[in-house]
Protein backbone atom coordinates (compact mmCIF):
# COMPACT_ATOMS: atom_id res chain seq x y z
CA UNK A 1 0.00 0.00 0.00
CA UNK A 2 1.32 3.45 -0.76
CA UNK A 3 0.72 6.80 1.18
CA UNK A 4 -1.18 7.59 -1.99
CA UNK A 5 -3.44 5.17 -1.99
CA UNK A 6 -4.37 5.34 1.70
CA UNK A 7 -5.44 8.53 1.22
CA UNK A 8 -7.44 8.33 -1.84
CA UNK A 9 -9.42 5.08 -0.07
CA UNK A 10 -10.03 7.25 3.00
CA UNK A 11 -11.08 9.94 1.10
CA UNK A 12 -13.00 8.05 -1.47
CA UNK A 13 -15.35 6.75 1.34
CA UNK A 14 -15.74 9.83 2.64
CA UNK A 15 -18.59 12.56 1.28
CA UNK A 16 -17.67 14.96 3.71
CA UNK A 17 -14.33 17.04 4.42
CA UNK A 18 -12.23 14.72 6.23
CA UNK A 19 -9.65 17.26 9.37
CA UNK A 20 -5.98 17.34 8.01
CA UNK A 21 -4.81 16.07 11.90
CA UNK A 22 -7.01 12.92 12.08
CA UNK A 23 -5.82 11.83 8.81
CA UNK A 24 -2.45 12.55 9.40
CA UNK A 25 -2.77 10.04 12.80
CA UNK A 26 -4.09 7.73 11.10
CA UNK A 27 -1.48 7.40 8.00
CA UNK A 28 0.68 7.90 10.53
CA UNK A 29 2.44 10.70 8.88
CA UNK A 30 3.39 14.55 9.91
CA UNK A 31 1.13 17.07 9.17
CA UNK A 32 4.42 18.85 7.49
CA UNK A 33 3.95 15.60 5.06
CA UNK A 34 0.54 16.02 3.98
CA UNK A 35 0.68 18.72 2.08
CA UNK A 36 3.74 17.13 -0.50
CA UNK A 37 1.55 14.16 -0.70
CA UNK A 38 -1.82 16.19 -1.59
CA UNK A 39 0.34 17.19 -4.18
CA UNK A 40 2.03 13.86 -5.28
CA UNK A 41 -1.60 12.88 -4.93
CA UNK A 42 -3.33 15.09 -7.46
CA UNK A 43 -0.15 14.47 -9.90
CA UNK A 44 -1.66 10.57 -9.76
CA UNK A 45 -4.98 11.30 -10.21
CA UNK A 46 -4.88 14.23 -12.73
CA UNK A 47 -5.63 12.14 -15.83
CA UNK A 48 -8.59 10.09 -13.35
CA UNK A 49 -10.86 13.09 -13.51
CA UNK A 50 -10.76 13.21 -9.50
CA UNK A 51 -8.63 15.86 -7.25
CA UNK A 52 -8.19 16.54 -3.88
CA UNK A 53 -9.09 19.78 -2.21
CA UNK A 54 -7.00 20.89 0.50
CA UNK A 55 -7.75 23.25 3.38
CA UNK A 56 -8.22 22.92 7.20
CA UNK A 57 -9.81 19.25 5.91
CA UNK A 58 -9.10 17.84 2.87
CA UNK A 59 -12.25 15.92 0.04
CA UNK A 60 -12.39 14.22 -3.16
CA UNK A 61 -13.92 15.69 -5.77
CA UNK A 62 -14.42 16.12 -9.65
CA UNK A 63 -12.05 18.01 -11.39
CA UNK A 64 -13.74 21.54 -12.61
CA UNK A 65 -13.71 20.48 -16.11
CA UNK A 66 -16.16 17.78 -15.61
CA UNK A 67 -18.90 20.04 -14.23
CA UNK A 68 -20.93 20.50 -16.90
CA UNK A 69 -20.59 16.85 -17.65
CA UNK A 70 -22.15 16.05 -13.95
CA UNK A 71 -24.37 18.53 -13.96
CA UNK A 72 -26.08 17.34 -17.49
CA UNK A 73 -26.09 13.53 -15.93
CA UNK A 74 -27.58 14.32 -12.51
CA UNK A 75 -29.16 17.00 -13.36
CA UNK A 76 -27.92 19.77 -10.59
CA UNK A 77 -26.97 22.69 -11.07
CA UNK A 78 -24.43 25.24 -9.43
CA UNK A 79 -25.13 27.45 -6.33
CA UNK A 80 -26.47 30.61 -6.67
CA UNK A 81 -25.59 33.55 -4.98
CA UNK A 82 -26.71 37.11 -4.75
CA UNK A 83 -24.68 40.49 -5.61
CA UNK A 84 -24.07 40.80 -1.97
CA UNK A 85 -23.27 36.98 -0.91
CA UNK A 86 -20.37 37.34 -3.63
CA UNK A 87 -19.29 40.49 -2.85
CA UNK A 88 -19.33 39.39 1.29
CA UNK A 89 -17.39 35.80 0.13
CA UNK A 90 -14.79 37.60 -1.56
CA UNK A 91 -14.10 40.10 1.11
CA UNK A 92 -13.64 36.88 3.10
CA UNK A 93 -11.58 35.03 0.31
CA UNK A 94 -9.54 37.77 -0.32
CA UNK A 95 -8.67 39.09 3.89
CA UNK A 96 -9.56 35.87 5.64
CA UNK A 97 -9.55 36.07 9.09
CA UNK A 98 -11.84 39.09 9.06
CA UNK A 99 -14.31 40.59 11.42
CA UNK A 100 -17.73 41.63 10.28
CA UNK A 101 -16.77 45.55 11.38
CA UNK A 102 -14.12 45.02 8.49
CA UNK A 103 -16.29 44.00 5.59
CA UNK A 104 -19.29 46.51 6.81
CA UNK A 105 -16.60 48.98 6.32
CA UNK A 106 -15.39 47.81 2.99
CA UNK A 107 -18.43 47.12 1.41
CA UNK A 108 -20.23 50.38 3.15
CA UNK A 109 -23.23 48.74 4.11
CA UNK A 110 -24.34 46.00 6.59
CA UNK A 111 -23.26 42.34 5.61
CA UNK A 112 -25.01 40.94 8.40
CA UNK A 113 -27.78 38.96 6.25
CA UNK A 114 -24.85 37.70 3.91
CA UNK A 115 -22.73 36.42 6.49
CA UNK A 116 -25.55 34.33 7.84
CA UNK A 117 -26.76 32.67 4.30
CA UNK A 118 -22.99 31.88 3.64
CA UNK A 119 -22.92 30.34 7.26
CA UNK A 120 -26.27 28.61 6.30
CA UNK A 121 -24.98 27.08 3.07
CA UNK A 122 -21.30 26.70 5.25
CA UNK A 123 -19.32 28.41 2.39
CA UNK A 124 -17.78 30.16 5.55
CA UNK A 125 -17.15 29.71 9.25
CA UNK A 126 -16.33 31.92 12.28
CA UNK A 127 -13.91 31.27 15.11
CA UNK A 128 -13.35 33.43 17.51
CA UNK A 129 -9.79 35.30 18.20
CA UNK A 130 -8.68 37.70 21.30
CA UNK A 131 -12.56 37.49 21.66
CA UNK A 132 -13.20 38.78 18.27
CA UNK A 133 -15.19 36.89 16.13
CA UNK A 134 -13.53 36.74 12.32
CA UNK A 135 -14.68 34.84 9.29
CA UNK A 136 -12.91 32.45 7.07
CA UNK A 137 -13.93 30.50 4.14
CA UNK A 138 -14.28 26.52 4.14
CA UNK A 139 -13.41 23.54 2.43
CA UNK A 140 -16.91 23.73 0.66
CA UNK A 141 -16.18 27.20 -0.45
CA UNK A 142 -13.10 25.59 -2.55
CA UNK A 143 -15.53 23.32 -4.14
CA UNK A 144 -17.95 25.69 -5.32
CA UNK A 145 -15.39 28.01 -6.67
CA UNK A 146 -14.09 25.12 -8.49
CA UNK A 147 -10.16 25.45 -7.07
CA UNK A 148 -8.46 23.09 -5.24
CA UNK A 149 -6.76 25.20 -2.31
CA UNK A 150 -6.79 28.74 -1.52
CA UNK A 151 -3.46 28.84 -3.43
CA UNK A 152 -5.59 28.68 -6.76
CA UNK A 153 -7.73 32.06 -5.97
CA UNK A 154 -6.81 34.52 -8.72
CA UNK A 155 -4.21 36.97 -8.08
CA UNK A 156 -5.65 40.43 -7.75
CA UNK A 157 -4.39 43.51 -6.52
CA UNK A 158 -6.61 43.95 -3.49
CA UNK A 159 -3.78 45.93 -1.06
CA UNK A 160 -6.16 48.47 -1.25
CA UNK A 161 -9.21 46.68 -0.97
CA UNK B 1 -27.43 68.91 -14.31
CA UNK B 2 -28.83 66.01 -12.59
CA UNK B 3 -28.36 62.19 -13.36
CA UNK B 4 -31.11 59.39 -13.25
CA UNK B 5 -29.49 56.13 -12.68
CA UNK B 6 -30.60 52.25 -12.63
CA UNK B 7 -28.95 50.00 -10.71
CA UNK B 8 -29.35 46.52 -12.11
CA UNK B 9 -27.25 45.03 -9.00
CA UNK B 10 -28.03 47.55 -6.76
CA UNK B 11 -26.55 47.27 -3.10
CA UNK B 12 -25.43 50.27 -1.09
CA UNK B 13 -24.26 53.46 -1.46
CA UNK B 14 -21.20 52.90 -2.81
CA UNK B 15 -22.71 51.16 -5.74
CA UNK B 16 -24.44 54.64 -6.46
CA UNK B 17 -20.98 56.26 -6.44
CA UNK B 18 -19.34 54.03 -8.78
CA UNK B 19 -22.47 54.50 -10.83
CA UNK B 20 -22.78 57.98 -10.99
CA UNK B 21 -18.59 58.59 -11.60
CA UNK B 22 -19.20 55.73 -14.24
CA UNK B 23 -22.02 58.06 -16.07
CA UNK B 24 -20.30 61.15 -15.79
CA UNK B 25 -17.14 59.64 -16.89
CA UNK B 26 -15.04 60.74 -13.40
CA UNK B 27 -12.23 58.59 -11.89
CA UNK B 28 -12.53 58.04 -8.77
CA UNK B 29 -10.98 61.04 -6.71
CA UNK B 30 -11.86 63.28 -4.44
CA UNK B 31 -13.08 65.83 -6.84
CA UNK B 32 -14.89 63.41 -8.79
CA UNK B 33 -16.55 62.94 -5.77
CA UNK B 34 -17.38 66.42 -5.06
CA UNK B 35 -18.90 66.75 -8.54
CA UNK B 36 -21.31 64.70 -7.76
CA UNK B 37 -22.51 64.77 -3.99
CA UNK B 38 -25.90 66.82 -4.91
CA UNK B 39 -27.03 63.66 -7.27
CA UNK B 40 -25.72 61.13 -4.81
CA UNK B 41 -28.19 63.02 -2.28
CA UNK B 42 -30.95 63.83 -4.80
CA UNK B 43 -30.59 59.92 -5.31
CA UNK B 44 -31.37 58.43 -1.63
CA UNK B 45 -33.76 61.13 -1.19
CA UNK B 46 -36.22 58.99 -3.18
CA UNK B 47 -35.07 55.96 -2.10
CA UNK B 48 -37.67 54.25 -0.11
CA UNK B 49 -35.25 52.40 2.47
CA UNK B 50 -35.71 51.40 6.30
CA UNK B 51 -34.37 53.27 9.23
CA UNK B 52 -30.86 51.22 9.46
CA UNK B 53 -30.62 50.72 5.27
CA UNK B 54 -30.43 54.17 5.13
CA UNK B 55 -27.97 54.91 8.03
CA UNK B 56 -25.37 53.36 5.71
CA UNK B 57 -26.33 55.93 2.81
CA UNK B 58 -26.85 59.09 5.37
CA UNK B 59 -23.29 58.13 6.20
CA UNK B 60 -21.91 58.08 2.90
CA UNK B 61 -23.70 61.40 1.87
CA UNK B 62 -22.73 63.13 5.48
CA UNK B 63 -19.07 62.46 4.48
CA UNK B 64 -19.23 63.37 0.92
CA UNK B 65 -21.19 66.69 2.27
CA UNK B 66 -18.13 67.10 4.82
CA UNK B 67 -15.40 66.45 2.57
CA UNK B 68 -16.93 69.28 -0.32
CA UNK B 69 -17.10 71.75 2.36
CA UNK B 70 -13.43 71.20 3.16
CA UNK B 71 -12.59 71.23 -0.51
CA UNK B 72 -14.63 75.12 -1.17
CA UNK B 73 -13.19 76.18 2.25
CA UNK B 74 -9.17 75.42 0.63
CA UNK B 75 -9.25 73.32 4.56
CA UNK B 76 -6.96 70.16 4.81
CA UNK B 77 -8.52 67.00 6.28
CA UNK B 78 -6.96 65.96 8.61
CA UNK B 79 -4.39 62.72 8.40
CA UNK B 80 -6.37 60.09 10.21
CA UNK B 81 -9.61 60.94 8.45
CA UNK B 82 -10.92 58.05 5.92
CA UNK B 83 -10.46 59.15 2.40
CA UNK B 84 -13.55 58.18 0.61
CA UNK B 85 -11.94 57.71 -2.97
CA UNK B 86 -9.67 55.34 -1.16
CA UNK B 87 -12.49 53.26 -0.11
CA UNK B 88 -14.83 53.70 -3.36
CA UNK B 89 -11.48 52.34 -4.91
CA UNK B 90 -10.87 49.55 -2.51
CA UNK B 91 -14.72 48.66 -3.55
CA UNK B 92 -14.00 49.08 -6.92
CA UNK B 93 -11.64 46.30 -6.38
CA UNK B 94 -14.55 44.49 -3.86
CA UNK B 95 -16.87 44.36 -7.32
CA UNK B 96 -14.04 43.12 -9.67
CA UNK B 97 -13.49 40.03 -7.20
CA UNK B 98 -16.61 39.24 -6.65
CA UNK B 99 -16.90 38.55 -10.57
CA UNK B 100 -14.40 36.42 -10.35
CA UNK B 101 -15.34 34.27 -7.68
CA UNK B 102 -18.94 34.11 -9.65
CA UNK B 103 -16.94 33.36 -12.57
CA UNK B 104 -15.38 30.28 -11.05
CA UNK B 105 -18.44 29.55 -9.44
CA UNK B 106 -19.52 28.22 -12.85
CA UNK B 107 -17.35 25.11 -13.04
CA UNK B 108 -17.40 23.87 -9.30
CA UNK B 109 -16.27 20.85 -8.23
CA UNK B 110 -18.59 17.63 -6.94
CA UNK B 111 -18.10 15.48 -4.04
CA UNK B 112 -19.63 12.29 -3.94
CA UNK B 113 -23.21 13.00 -3.32
CA UNK B 114 -24.94 11.63 0.06
CA UNK B 115 -28.54 12.14 -1.75
CA UNK B 116 -28.13 9.89 -4.22
CA UNK B 117 -30.52 7.25 -3.75
CA UNK B 118 -28.73 4.06 -3.04
CA UNK B 119 -32.05 1.68 -3.31
CA UNK B 120 -34.94 1.79 -5.57
CA UNK B 121 -37.69 4.23 -5.06
CA UNK B 122 -41.41 4.50 -4.20
CA UNK B 123 -43.26 7.29 -4.28
CA UNK B 124 -46.11 8.58 -2.45
CA UNK B 125 -47.59 12.09 -1.86
CA UNK B 126 -48.21 14.22 0.91
CA UNK B 127 -51.57 12.81 2.12
CA UNK B 128 -50.23 9.14 2.15
CA UNK B 129 -47.40 10.31 4.40
CA UNK B 130 -49.60 11.88 6.37
CA UNK B 131 -51.89 9.51 7.02
CA UNK B 132 -48.62 7.01 7.74
CA UNK B 133 -47.24 9.27 10.29
CA UNK B 134 -50.49 9.51 12.07
CA UNK B 135 -51.22 5.88 12.37
CA UNK B 136 -47.38 4.67 13.43
CA UNK B 137 -48.32 5.74 16.80
CA UNK B 138 -52.39 6.34 17.83
CA UNK B 139 -52.36 10.24 17.99
CA UNK B 140 -55.81 10.17 19.24
CA UNK B 141 -54.54 9.02 22.44
CA UNK B 142 -51.93 12.08 22.27
CA UNK B 143 -54.46 14.95 21.84
CA UNK B 144 -52.50 17.17 24.30
CA UNK B 145 -50.09 18.82 23.22
CA UNK B 146 -47.80 18.33 26.09
CA UNK B 147 -48.50 14.84 26.53
CA UNK B 148 -47.34 14.23 22.92
CA UNK B 149 -44.29 16.04 22.96
CA UNK B 150 -43.48 14.15 25.41
CA UNK B 151 -43.83 10.64 23.85
CA UNK B 152 -41.93 12.36 20.78
CA UNK B 153 -39.22 9.97 21.43
CA UNK B 154 -40.83 6.89 21.27
CA UNK B 155 -42.48 8.27 18.18
CA UNK B 156 -39.55 9.45 16.38
CA UNK B 157 -38.03 5.87 16.40
CA UNK B 158 -41.32 4.43 15.17
CA UNK B 159 -42.06 6.81 12.78
CA UNK B 160 -38.41 6.53 11.72
CA UNK B 161 -38.00 2.38 11.43
CA UNK B 162 -40.93 2.92 9.03
CA UNK B 163 -39.68 5.49 6.87
CA UNK B 164 -36.86 3.51 6.48
CA UNK B 165 -38.57 0.66 5.63
CA UNK B 166 -40.87 1.79 3.51
CA UNK B 167 -40.93 4.87 2.22
CA UNK B 168 -38.45 6.62 0.10
CA UNK B 169 -39.19 9.57 -2.03
CA UNK B 170 -41.48 12.34 -1.17
CA UNK B 171 -43.27 14.84 -4.13
CA UNK B 172 -43.46 18.44 -3.38
CA UNK B 173 -43.42 18.42 0.12
CA UNK B 174 -44.91 21.55 1.71
CA UNK B 175 -45.29 21.95 5.23
CA UNK B 176 -48.22 24.00 5.49
CA UNK B 177 -50.40 21.02 3.81
CA UNK B 178 -48.97 19.34 6.63
CA UNK B 179 -50.30 21.32 8.90
CA UNK B 180 -53.72 21.88 7.00
CA UNK B 181 -54.24 18.10 7.25
CA UNK B 182 -53.02 17.34 10.93
CA UNK B 183 -55.59 16.71 13.33
CA UNK B 184 -54.55 18.39 16.34
CA UNK B 185 -51.84 20.32 16.71
CA UNK B 186 -49.89 17.85 18.77
CA UNK B 187 -50.16 16.04 15.22
CA UNK B 188 -48.80 18.68 13.19
CA UNK B 189 -45.62 19.26 15.87
CA UNK B 190 -45.19 15.59 15.97
CA UNK B 191 -45.12 15.00 12.71
CA UNK B 192 -42.98 17.95 11.71
CA UNK B 193 -40.60 17.43 14.72
CA UNK B 194 -40.14 13.82 12.61
CA UNK B 195 -39.29 14.97 9.52
CA UNK B 196 -37.19 17.89 11.07
CA UNK B 197 -34.85 15.13 13.27
CA UNK B 198 -34.63 12.98 10.08
CA UNK B 199 -33.35 16.04 8.00
CA UNK B 200 -30.48 16.79 10.79
CA UNK B 201 -29.55 12.84 10.35
CA UNK B 202 -29.48 12.94 6.95
CA UNK B 203 -32.13 10.29 6.37
CA UNK B 204 -34.03 12.92 4.66
CA UNK B 205 -31.98 15.29 1.85
CA UNK B 206 -33.61 18.27 0.61
CA UNK B 207 -32.67 18.09 -3.13
CA UNK B 208 -34.27 20.88 -5.31
CA UNK B 209 -38.21 20.64 -4.62
CA UNK B 210 -38.32 17.25 -3.18
CA UNK B 211 -37.23 15.98 -0.14
CA UNK B 212 -35.59 12.46 -0.84
CA UNK B 213 -35.31 9.89 2.12
CA UNK B 214 -32.36 7.99 1.84
CA UNK B 215 -33.21 4.25 2.40
CA UNK B 216 -30.08 2.44 4.59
Amino acid sequence: MTNTGKLVAILFHSPNPLDRQKLCEIMQIKPSELGQLVKETNETLAPTGLIVVDNKSLLLVTQSDYANLIESFYQVAPQQLSQAALEVLSVIAYHQPISKIKIDEMRGVSSEQSIKNLLNKQLIEKSSINNQITYHTTTEFLKTIGINSLKELPLLDVQKA
Amino acid sequence: MSFIITLDNYQGPFDILLELLQSKQLSITELSLSQITEDYIKYIARLELSLEEMNWFLLVATKLTYDKSLAVLAIKAEEDEPDLSETLIGYAKIREMSRTIATLAKQPLYCRDISTPRGPVELCSVQELHHIATTVTPMKQLAPADRAIKSKTKYLEQAREYFKNHIIKLRNFNSSEVLANSKSRADAVIYLLTLLDMLRNGQIIPQHNQLIIIKE
